[in-house]
This record gives C-alpha cells, structure tokens and sequence, in this order.
C-alpha cells in the first residue's frame, strides 16, 4: 500500500463493502421478485389453461347439445314432411269426391229433369185417353137412348093397329123399326167396344204415369243423397284443407327450427375454433412462461456464484481492512 | 383478475426489477471503477481483478437473462390476452347458445304437435272422403225414364 492514504483506502474498502452489500441484496432481491414474479405467471399460466379447459367443456357440451337438438329436428322435420304428405294427399281426395260429388249431383238433376218430362208426357197422354175414354162413354150413351128410342119406337108400332070396317084389327108393319133397333144395338156394341178399348188405354196410361212419378221419386231421393253426399264432401273438404294448413305449418316451424339451429350450429363450430384459438394461445402463453422459468436457475446460479464471490470479496475487504488499521495504528494514526 | 392483466402486472414488476438491476449494476460498477482508480496498489489490483472484474463481467448477463424474462412474458401477455377473448366469447355465448337451442326444441315441440294435429285430420279427413266416394259410388246413375 505504499504510496496510497491508509485512511482513504480505508474509506474506499468502506465503500467497496458497502457496495458490495447492496449490489448483493439487490441482486437478490431482483432474483426473489422475478421468481415470485414467475412463480405467478405460472399460477396464471395454469389458471388460463383451466380457464381453457372449461371453455373447451362449454364446447363439448354445446357440440352434444346441438347433436340431440339435430337428431331431434331431423326426427321432426321427416314427420311434419309425412303430416303435409298426408294431408295433401287426404286434401286431393276430398277435392276429388267433392267433383265426384258435383258429378254425381248433376246426373241426378238431369235424371230428375228427364223423369219429370218423362211424368208430364205420361200425364198428357193420360188425359187424352181419359179424353177418349169420355168421348167413348158419350157415344156409348147416345148409342143407348137411341137403342132405347128405337125400342120404344118398335114397341110402340107393335102395339098399334087400325081396325077396319069389319072390325079386323090390321097391325103395321114395323120392319123400319125393328130395323133401327137392331141399328141401334150395333151401335151400342161399337160403343161399347170403344169404351172398353179407351178404358185399356186410361188403364195404361194411369199405369205409366204412376211409374214415371215413382221414377221422378226415385229421382228426386237420389239427388238429395247425392246433395247430401256433395254438402259431406266439401264439410270434408273444410277438414282436409284444416289439416293442410296445419300440415303447412308443422312444415313452417320445423324449417324455422331447422334453420335457428343451423346458426346455433354454425356459432359452435365458431365456438369450437376459438377453442382451439384459445388453446394453442394458452399453450403458447405457457411455453412462453415455462421458457421464462427455465431461466431461473441460470440466475439463481448467478446470484449463487456472486454471493460466493461476494463472500470471498467480503473477507479480502475485512482483511484489508484489518491491515489498514494496523498499519495506521503503527504509524499512529 | 385476469391472466393477461396478471401477465401485465409481472412484466411491470420484472421491468421494474430489471430497471433495479441496471441502476444497482451500474453503481457498483462506478463503484468498482472508482475503487480500481484509488485503490492501485496490488492488493487492490488484485481485488478488482479477483472480485469485482468478473461480477461487472457478468452484469450484462444478468441483465440479459431478466430482460430475455420479461420479452418471453411480454410476448405471452397478448396471447393470453387472445385466449382469455376466445374463452369469454365462448362461455359468454355458451348460455346464448343454450337457450337459442332450447327455443329450437321448443319449436319441435310446437312442429310436432302441428304434426300430429295434420296427421289426425288428414287420416279422418281421408276416411270421410272414402266413405263419401263409396255412397257416391253406390248411389250410381239415376234410372232412365221410360221412352
């Protein structure tokens, strides 16, 4: 040490150990704070690949529900499909007996309209035998009071005489009047025949009029069924066509259904992505902060090798020191 | 608090540790510097040589390992950021979903009940027709008048 102030190095070894405490303590307070530090970005670390964890749980869970929601709006749409089937298909056939219907109803106008002309040509033929018939008996009568009249006239010449001056009776002669009896007898007898022929024909006719009423009755019952059949078929109609509607409409909302969970579905699959997003940045964030932590004993052997060297400087320092004081005590300092 | 916050927070605290270290390194290496100048006798040059040459020689080291600390955070800080923004998005849309997927099975419940409801009176109504067409069929044509 010669050449130099024993007190002034006694300051500088002062400082060198001072500085050599404080750069240690930092240093190690340095070291303790940046393994906290690390020791809490690895709790952090472990904490954002939980919170993953969960998110990728969330997912799962939407990704089973969306299945069963899926299953179940395939099991929906195919029987809405087969309702809207069926009631289109029970709606054709309710149109189809409603036609029927109309059809049918339409015969039976024009048969009861045919039977009706059918009952008035009976009814007129009818009266016009009845006419006849009539005409007949009048002949039939004139034919009997002028039968009867002939009798008469033919009694009435038998009975009469004259009687001469010798007192004979002298009958006339009533050939005239038997004559116009016997005229009158045939005539009576065509009459007669007439009459009968006229009543055959009243007969046929009645008997035609009455079937032709029963055909008109028949007539009219078929178009009140086929009515009937007709008002059932488009009251079946108001059915059919309710259960279209209603067909239509389970087919509306199983589409609507169809189409929400297509986006619900399209928002997991997004969900599911940034699940892998957040996956591979949490496993990046944890190979970042594992990356940090392997370096933590490179420092800690740092810190070690200069606390050692520390402690060797430290003892060198004292020694000096030491040193120091005995050469300034020699020299009386 | 969340992680990319807490990231954050360490990187500021590593920073702050870092900043320490440099002042702390630096002054001891004033000091070391100042001691070489003062102290020049062998002793003294072989204490500076011995002691305080190889802890200056190591400071950048030091320095280089903290700071390599605080980039390899830096840089986890916005990719847990990133994760953390996925998994909210995904937890907060999960209850979203949930019920978005509850309204669908509500609607295939209400799709079903229409259904069923078509399916009945579709069957009646096809029923009925086919028992109209049969009285239609039966009643057939109206008889011809006589001629």
């Amino acid at each position: 040490m010669a050449g130099s102030d024993p007190r002034q190095l006694l300051i500088v070894v002062d400082a060198l150990t001072q500085s050599i405490e404080r750069w240690l303590y930092s240093f190690a307070s340095a070291e303790e704070n940046v393994r906290r530090g690390l020791q809490d970005a690895q709790d952090a670390g472990r904490q954002l690949l939980d919170q993953t964890r969960q998110a990728r749980e969330a997912v799962e869970d939407l990704q089973s529900r969306t299945a069963a929601a899926t299953e179940r709006v395939d099991v929906t749409r195919s029987d809405s499909d087969k309702a809207l089937a069926l009631a289109q298909k029970a709606d054709r056939r309710a149109l189809d007996a409603i036609g029927r219907g109309q059809t049918r109803l339409a015969e039976w106008q024009a048969g009861l309209a045919r039977a009706e002309e059918s009952l008035a040509l009976a009814q007129r033929l009818l009266a016009e035998a009845q006419r006849q018939l009539a005409a007949a008996q009048a002949m039939l009568a004139a034919a009997q009071y002028e039968l009867s009249s002939a009798g008469s006239a033919l009694t009435a010449c038998l009975s009469s005489y004259t009687v001469d001056q010798q007192g004979n009776r002298h009958y006339r002669n009533c050939s005239g009047e038997r004559a116009r009896v016997e005229r009158a007898q045939a005539a009576v007898h065509a009459a007669q025949h007439e009459v009968a022929v006229a009543r055959t024909r009243v007969d046929m006719a009645a008997a035609r009029v009455a079937r032709a009423r029963a055909v008109v009755q028949r007539c009219q019952a078929g178009l009140d069924k086929a009515g009937r059949l007709l008002t059932d078929a488009r009251a079946n109609r108001l059915l059919t066509g309710d259960a279209l509607q209603l067909g239509l409409e389970a087919h509306a909302v199983a589409d609507q259904a169809a189409h929400r969970l297509q986006l619900a579905a399209d928002e997991v699959a997004h969900l599911d992505q940034l699940a892998g997003q957040a996956e591979s940045f949490a496993a990046s964030t944890a190979d970042l902060i594992a990356a940090a932590a392997d370096q933590l004993p490179a420092l800690a052997a740092h810190l070690q090798e200069h606390q050692e060297q520390g402690a060797q400087g430290r003892l060198d320092l004292e020694l000096t020191e030491l040193q120091l004081r005995q050469f300034d005590r020699a020299d009386g300092l | 608090m969340s992680v990319s916050f807490a990231l954050e927070q360490i990187v500021r605290r590593l920073d702050d540790s870092s900043t320490l270290l440099l002042y702390h390194s630096r002054t001891a290496e004033h000091d070391y510097g100042e001691a070489g100048h003062l102290w020049r006798d062998r002793r003294g040059t072989s204490f500076i040589r011995r002691f305080a040459v190889p802890m200056v020689d190591s400071f950048p080291r030091i320095g280089a390992i903290v700071a390599d600390q605080g980039r390899h955070l830096r840089l986890a800080q916005p990719k847990a950021g990133e994760a953390e923004t996925a998994i909210a998005r995904i937890l907060g849309m999960h209850d979203v979903v949930v019920q978005a997927l509850s309204e669908v099975i509500g609607l295939t419940d209400q799709a079903q009940h229409l259904a069923a409801a078509a399916t009945g009176r579709a069957h009646e109504g096809a029923a009925k027709a086919e028992t109209i067409l049969a009285g239609l069929s039966a009643l057939g044509l109206p008889p011809a008048p006589e001629a």
